[in-house]
């Protein structure tokens, strides 16, 4: 259907828009730009069922428990503490102020809520939270979050606002001189290049859990688009701030989270001295210490003298059943453990990234027209993240970054794109006409345990010195091996994304000489007030940039998009 | 040693052919873990000891929670990443690709139909625009709560209404949460007799959906009824064998159940 002809007539200036990734941001913000009357592409490697969003199961926060006092000013505080003071406090401020809206326009398109008798939404209790502020739907909040929104976009492609083009891996971006026209696309099923324009481009792509292979996320996160745009020009901050979720069990294929909410009913973590429970969580916090924030939790089992369990038994079998059936069903099945009946023994995994493209207040990146949102851009976690504030973060951009977009002015007409477009097609075809037989996976599982070996949840200069010659060596070989393209050639050329960005997350970690939430140096214990700061890195000609910067002054589109 | 069968193809339209593998598969392995064991551990070799390239199949969340991976198992559609070696008799696993999709290559399906077939069904929801409005995020933080409490979450009922009378009914709200987590996987048209690709019939899961947004509407019944009929009724003979092959276990009987129900008043 053709989308300018069916375009209400009351519609703001004309715009198409691409949206990168269709998880809860790049749906949220399609549904608000085709709301607006503007036309979106929404272009993702698979449907949004696949997407990481489909995994979140603890919840949303919102502080809407009138009753025990809660209001947006207390999540702002508990975000910005969280967050170890980085955060840009206003930013925040929207993010909080946002959140009741949120989740009531949330529970107004279909998102079944748990309620109380009285028809009120029940709230859980999270790490960090001075009050209890995170909304839930059963087990599958994300995945409720997502079909609710499939409802919306449905509707907009009925209307010919959304076209949604499935099959689509994001290749690089059109770029000229720091003004973004478009980006080109791999087509994974009919195996070639097409270029997508648009007056504006946002990037909802999710975290980076490639670099670190097995994490307690999906495999489609692999950190390839931020890492691509990176040597492309765009600003990434924060890098080193990863969070280790504390409680995951191993499969051979990744680390499977056993839910915070197990912790939140009352599950208590302990180790073995001899024949004796260590309630260690308790003996260091007291009688809430389970509950503590996950940087603390996860460093406290990392330096357990032994391995570290979750006991949930004496909730009974009927309690658990009624309030954790999937954290049963998840240890019963991948990891052969009953907890009504044991402990399970948990151990901390990667599994949420602070840090990601620079962004504004309203979500534009250093690049003109480019925005970024939900996990892929940094703005709100700071240091570290709260659990339910990233699916919170991902609705807020959305709707944040679709407004901006309608009152941004659009690129304009782009210059002559066919050189970009030949070069990358060429290079592709290369990819693809490979005889190797090497799986450029193998150099990814390296990078993986490089990564996994020196930025765990310590880190000191000698290891990350280690890493960085290691990764820099893979950067300069895979210039020059030829790779297996069987399976996708995508497998191939996206080392040329993922090896950069564990270079440029490895040039932060070793920048910040502090500790400071989710980031523990064991050569710098202490958190200074030098590094009060966010930290930029950008990619020129071949060196990795450090800057420190006020996290409001990230990026200051009057001059990075500059007079054009 | 765990022998695999699997049903190969190099790209659309091209021959399918079987080829036979040898992989050190253990009991409480997954099929997706046994693929990558035999995509990755080394070079692939067929069983005779013939090179030949890695077998194509997609995954995302490998915990049975995003559908990526559905196929065919020992002749039974299922999920790679939730199907146990353990659970499997007979001493040679077969895969195969869901058949009632077009082949992309090897184990990968082009189910792109699922989507478009709910979109020319209608299947979406007509909500209203009330409480959609962004706070405004460069306000000045003032530190007084009183102030934030008064702007943004003012109201009768501040912890949001539901959108029925559904979620008082607590059978009707269970049924709701199961139906909303619908994979697409297309498992449930893998197994149904009358699903044929590119027909309208859209089988259990558009049953599901209908029901789900049918429970939550109040604004678009009659229509969502009529697409119910054209997209599902017409074409169903109710042997379901869609409610048991359904990997989170959405019953197809309660939703025709409720949308026939609904029918008669
Ligand atoms: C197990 C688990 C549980 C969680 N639980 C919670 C929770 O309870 N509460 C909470 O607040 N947060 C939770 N999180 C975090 C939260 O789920 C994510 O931060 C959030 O869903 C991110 O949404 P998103 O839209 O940014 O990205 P995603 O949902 O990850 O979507 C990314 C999209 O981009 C696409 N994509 C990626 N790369 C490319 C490419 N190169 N080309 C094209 N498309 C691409 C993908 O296909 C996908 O559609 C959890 C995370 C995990 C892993
Ligand atoms: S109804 Fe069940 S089997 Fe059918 S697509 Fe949905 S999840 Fe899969
Ligand atoms: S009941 Fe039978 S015909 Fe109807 S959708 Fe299910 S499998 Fe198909
Ligand atoms: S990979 Fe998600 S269901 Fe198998
Ligand atoms: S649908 Fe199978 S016998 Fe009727």
């Amino acid at each position: 259907m053709d989308a300018s002809t069916s375009a209400p007539p009351h519609a703001a200036a004309p715009r198409n828009v691409l949206v990168i990734g269709d998880g809860i941001s790049g749906l949220t913000c399609a549904i608000n730009c085709a709301k607006a009357g503007m036309h979106v592409t929404l272009a993702s490697s698979t449907v949004p069922e696949r997407a990481q969003s489909v995994m979140a199961a603890a919840g949303i926060n919102a502080a809407l428990g009138r009753k025990d006092g809660d209001n947006p000013l207390s999540h702002l505080e508990d975000t910005m503490k969280g967050g170890c003071f980085i955060a840009d406090e206003q930013a925040v401020a929207g993010l909080c102020d946002d959140a009741p809206a949120i989740v009531r326009w949330l529970a107004d398109i279909g998102v079944p809520f748990n309620r109380d008798a009285a028809g009120d939404i029940i709230l859980r209790a999270m790490g960090g939270h001075s009050h209890k502020r995170t909304a839930y739907a059963g087990t599958s909040t994300g995945k409720q979050i997502v079909t609710a929104l499939t409802q919306q976009s449905r509707r907009y492609e009925c209307d010919g606002l959304i076209t949604y083009r499935m099959n689509l891996v994001f290749h690089s971006a059109l770029v000229v001189d720091g003004v973004v026209y478009g980006a080109l696309f791999f087509d994974e099923h009919l195996h070639k290049l097409e270029p997508i324009l648009a007056d504006a481009v946002v990037m909802a792509t999710g975290g980076q859990n490639g670099v670190f292979g097995k994490t307690t996320g999906s495999t489609l996160c692999d950190g390839y688009a931020a890492g691509k745009l990176f040597i492309q020009g765009a600003r990434l901050k924060n890098l080193e701030f990863i969070q280790y979720h504390p409680t995951t069990i191993e499969t051979p294929q990744k680390r499977m989270l056993v839910s915070e909410a197990a912790r939140g009913e009352g599950g208590r973590l302990f180790y073995l001295d001899g024949d004796r429970r260590v309630y260690f969580m308790e003996d260091l916090y007291g009688p809430r210490g389970n509950l503590m924030s996950r940087d603390i939790v996860s460093k406290a089992i990392f330096d357990a003298p032994s391995q570290v369990y979750l006991d949930v038994t004496f909730l009974g079998a009927k309690a658990i059943m009624q309030k954790l059936p999937e954290v049963y069903e998840i240890c019963l099945r991948y990891g052969g453990v009953d907890i009504t009946k044991d402990p399970v023994p948990v151990a901390p995994s990667v599994h949420f990234f602070m840090g990601g493209f620079a962004v504004d207040r309203h979500h534009r990146t250093n690049l003109a027209h480019l925005y970024a949102i939900g996990e892929c851009a940094s703005i709100y976690h700071g240091a570290n993240r709260l659990g339910g504030n990233s699916l919170l973060a991902a609705v807020h951009s959305g709707r944040v970054a679709a407004q901006a977009i309608g009152e941004d002015n659009p690129a304009g007409a782009p210059p002559d794109l066919s050189p970009l477009i030949t070069d990358a097609t060429n290079a592709v075809d290369r990819v693809m006409s490979s005889p190797s037989r090497y799986p450029a996976i193998y150099v990814k599982r390296d990078m993986a345990t490089i990564m996994n070996r020196d930025l765990g949840i310590t880190r000191d200069e000698g290891r990350l010195d280690r890493a960085r010659g290691d990764i820099d060596y893979y950067l300069d070989i895979s210039k020059k091996l030829a790779f297996d393209s069987d399976v996708s050639p995508y497998q191939a050329f996206s080392l040329e994304g993922m090896l950069p960005l564990a270079r440029a997350i490895i040039t932060c970690a070793a920048a910040r000489k502090e500790s400071r939430g989710a980031h523990i140096r064991d050569d710098f214990p202490e958190n200074s007030p030098d590094y009060r700061y966010a930290t930029l890195i950008s990619f020129a000609e071949g060196r990795y940039e450090v800057e420190w910067r006020p996290e409001s002054q990230a990026v200051d589109v009057a001059k990075d998009w500059g007079e054009r | 040693m765990t022998r695999l069968a699997i049903l190969r193809q190099k790209g659309p339209g091209e021959a399918p052919y079987w080829q036979r593998f040898e992989v050190e598969g253990t009991p409480n392995m997954t099929i997706a873990a046994l693929l990558d064991k035999l995509n990755y551990d080394d070079d692939v070799f067929d069983i005779d000891g013939k090179p030949t390239t890695r077998v194509r199949w997609e995954c995302s969340c490998l915990q049975g929670q995003c559908g990526a991976c559905a196929m065919v198992i020992n002749g039974r559609p299922a999920l790679a990443c939730d199907t146990f070696l353990r659970d499997l008799k007979g001493d040679e696993i077969t895969l195969a690709p869901l058949t009632k999709f077009p082949v992309v290559a090897d184990l990968v399906v082009n189910r792109e139909a699922i989507e478009r077939g709910l979109q020319e069904a209608k299947m979406y929801l007509e909500a209203p625009e009330a409480d959609n409005s962004l706070a405004a995020d460069d306000k000045p933080v003032t530190n007084d709560p009183s102030n934030r409490e008064e702007s943004h979450i003012a109201g009768e009922n501040a912890s949001g209404k539901p959108r029925t009378a559904a979620a008082h009914n607590e059978k009707l709200h269970d049924l709701q949460y199961t139906a909303a987590r619908c994979l697409k996987c297309g498992l449930c048209l893998e197994i149904c007799p009358n699903y044929v690709h590119g027909r309208q019939f859209l089988g259990s899961l558009l049953a599901n959906n209908a029901f789900l947004l049918h429970s939550q509407s109040e604004e678009r019944q009659q229509e969502l009824k009529e697409s119910f009929d054209a997209h599902f009724l017409i074409g169903c003979s109710k042997s379901l064998s869609c409610e048991e092959i359904c990997p989170v276990g959405i019953s197809t009987l309660a939703s025709l159940f409720f949308m026939n129900r609904r029918r008669t008043h």
